[in-house]
């Protein structure tokens, strides 16, 4: 089940971040999906990234 | 994905009628761009493509252009939304946005919008994207085949307003126009973007005043929903199973060495995970591809597989899931330079796409293109007008044999769905004489189904100097066949300085480290150039081809003599 929050990029307008889906890996623009796996944040576009990491990605690292 | 959520269907017919409004609409925008523009790029070329998007910003509906602009399509619209917020459009608006780290394929491809407004409510978004053809940069044509970061391509715009409310923001507009090498022609393709966007507002308001708002926002919804289903059977049907293929880059333009993507694809029941994590480590030069170059690649790879009716929108791409690694060949990580990304790797990677497949579904893919664009890229001073000029030109390719088909002749890369220059365009605009142009023999993998040729062309520069710089690939590996068939011949460029007796590489003749990827070389009047592009790989084995092709293609001059005995086993032809 899914611990995961909804959370606004904190950069200021100006400012230029990257930040990566840790599933997809497309850059996210200012709203991902936040979850933390063992006290380790990850982020993600959305919760299907998060669904989709869990079942597959994790699966293939054997976690 | 819940399938069928937007409720009170429709009936298909109703439906159909809209997609088809849709659908000419965006054509329609089409032919103003191809009609009113400046650039050769986009008036022969038609490297551009357009699309609607509803209020969230899914594309729900687009016509027959460049697959490669798919995946920028899906995302840099949202991410114009998210960026700016619904509050900032008004009436009037465009906003133009070419950065490929916020959801563009690479910097000349400008994604132009206008919101839509209907009785003052916000209904969607008219929308093109085009490969603008000098944006500035390092290398003239933006095409810097040598570069390695994304400040070396030319002039990188965020979301940004070009008119407001129907005026022009000319601040914006000087500070573009002050920093492309070809303003002019900045003027006029911008131009006819734009116009191309009002065509489409037109239409979409006649739409609109035909179905009423709320109606067309549920046709759309349920268009998506209808391909979404569409595309789970076409899936559905491929067996289940984990496909994996690679295939490379032979260099980067700034070293020798080649990189490789690799896919693996899961097919799970009605659904699709193109894995790319295990390419390689991103290159130094500028072949890098975009997430949204991987994930058109990856989406027009199976959409050459299933059936052509599926109504073209967001929908369609829902059961297709990626997963990259950003920092890799297939997910370049900023500030990684990209330009080629689009044109080079992204054939790659769908022909990759097209080889895991293969495995699974071996009488509905091609075998590989002969997958460059063949990037070519001039500019000086025509010593006719006095002005500067640059063009960027892509060349076409053999496309892979099939099951039933040979690949066809000279056609730029699948991604592109572009058209190749005429002679007459570079004899009578630009400083060039071509002495001839024309099919390579035997350039076709030899097969069942023979790989499509490759062309050649060769040109004489007139001006009294010009630079030329190109970004091309497949001129050390060749394109792949299938199934016994053959590899298809490799491309090539080469220079005969003015006075010399033969061609050479650019590498022997200017010392560039790579032979097909290089910038800003000088060129002076009675250099002479050949520009070579490459076949496709043939399908199935050749010996298998009837023997009254082989003849047909003997008279026609597409295969030797030689060929046809040393790799379809003709023997006697002359008396055949």
């Amino acid at each position: 089940m899914s611990s995961g929050r909804w959370v606004e990029s904190d950069a200021r307008w100006f400012e230029m971040r990257t930040r990566y889906c840790a599933l997809c890996g497309q850059i996210i623009p200012s709203r991902f999906w936040r979850v933390e796996f063992d006290d380790t944040p990850q982020d993600f576009c959305a919760p299907a990234c998060e669904a989709l990491y869990r079942s597959y990605l994790m699966k293939r690292a054997g976690s | 994905m819940p399938v069928g959520k937007s409720e009170q269907p429709i009936d298909s017919v109703t439906l159909s009628v809209i997609n088809n409004g849709f659908v000419n609409l965006c054509r329609e925008m089409g032919t103003a761009m191809m009609r009113t523009s400046y650039s050769t790029i986009f008036n022969e070329g038609l490297d551009f493509s357009c699309v609607l998007f509803n209020r969230a910003g899914d594309l729900i509906g687009q016509a027959e252009f460049c697959p490669t602009m798919l995946g920028s399509a899906q995302y840099a619209a949202k991410w114009t939304i998210e960026e700016l917020g619904y509050n900032a459009f008004e009436p009037g608006d465009v906003i133009v946005h070419n950065d490929p780290y916020r959801g563009q394929c690479h910097m000349p491809e400008h994604l132009f919008m206008m919101p839509v407004f209907y009785r003052d409510a916000l209904w969607g978004f008219v929308g093109n994207i085009a490969h603008v053809g000098e944006i500035g940069g390092m290398a003239p044509g933006s095409f810097a085949a040598d570069g390695t970061e994304v400040y070396q391509e030319g002039l990188r715009l965020p979301p940004i307003k070009l008119m407001s409310r129907g005026e022009y923001v000319k601040d914006v507009w000087k500070i573009i126009l002050t920093n492309h090498r070809t303003p002019k022609s900045t003027w006029g393709d911008y131009h006819a973007m734009i116009g191309s966007l009002k065509v489409a507002q037109t239409r979409l308001l006649e739409l609109l005043d035909r179905y009423g708002p709320g109606f067309l926002t549920r046709a759309a919804d349920q268009l998506m929903d209808y391909s979404e289903r569409f595309m789970r059977a076409e899936i559905s049907e491929i067996p289940d199973g984990v496909y994996a293929a690679e295939d490379c880059m032979e260099d980067d333009g700034v070293s020798n060495q080649p990189y490789f993507g690799r896919l693996k694809l899961t097919v799970q029941g009605d659904e699709v995970i193109a894995d790319w994590c295990l390419s390689d480590p991103q290159a130094r030069g500028p072949i890098n591809a975009t997430y949204v170059v991987t994930a058109a690649a990856t989406y027009s790879g199976l959409l050459h597989v299933i059936s052509n009716d599926i109504p073209l929108n967001s929908g369609c791409y829902r059961p297709i899931r990626l997963v990259t690694k950003p920092g890799t060949l297939t997910n370049v990580r900023h500030p990684g330079a990209s330009v080629g990304g689009n044109t080079e790797t992204h054939p790659r990677l769908q022909n990759i796409v097209l080889r895991a497949l293969a495995q699974a579904i071996p009488e509905r893919v091609a075998a590989a293109e002969g997958g460059t664009a063949c990037n070519f890229l001039f500019a000086g001073t025509h010593p006719e007008t006095g002005e500067y000029f640059t063009n960027y030109h892509i060349e076409g390719s053999g496309w892979g044999g099939t099951a039933t088909h040979d690949g066809g002749n000279v056609l730029c890369p699948e991604n592109g769905n572009c058209r190749n220059a005429p002679v007459e365009i570079f004899d009578t605009k630009y400083p060039f004489v071509t002495k001839s142009y024309q099919l390579r023999p035997d350039s076709g993998g030899p097969g069942r189904q023979r790989g499509g040729l490759a062309s050649s062309r060769h040109l004489v520069v007139t001006a009294p100097e010009m630079t030329l710089s190109a970004l091309m690939d497949r001129t050390k590996t060749r394109a792949w066949g299938l199934f016994g068939g053959g590899e298809g011949m490799s491309a090539h460029i080469l220079v005969k300085r003015k006075g010399q007796a033969a061609f050479q590489r650019f590498s022997e003749a200017f010392g560039t480290i790579s032979d097909s990827k290089f910038t800003r070389v000088t060129l002076r009047a009675g250099d002479e150039i050949i520009l070579a592009s490459a076949g496709g790989g043939g399908y199935g084995p050749p010996h298998d081809r009837p023997r009254e092709r082989i003849i047909e293609d003997l008279e026609e001059g597409f295969v030797s003599r030689k060929a046809a005995e040393r790799f379809y086993g003709l023997g006697g032809v002359a008396n055949s």
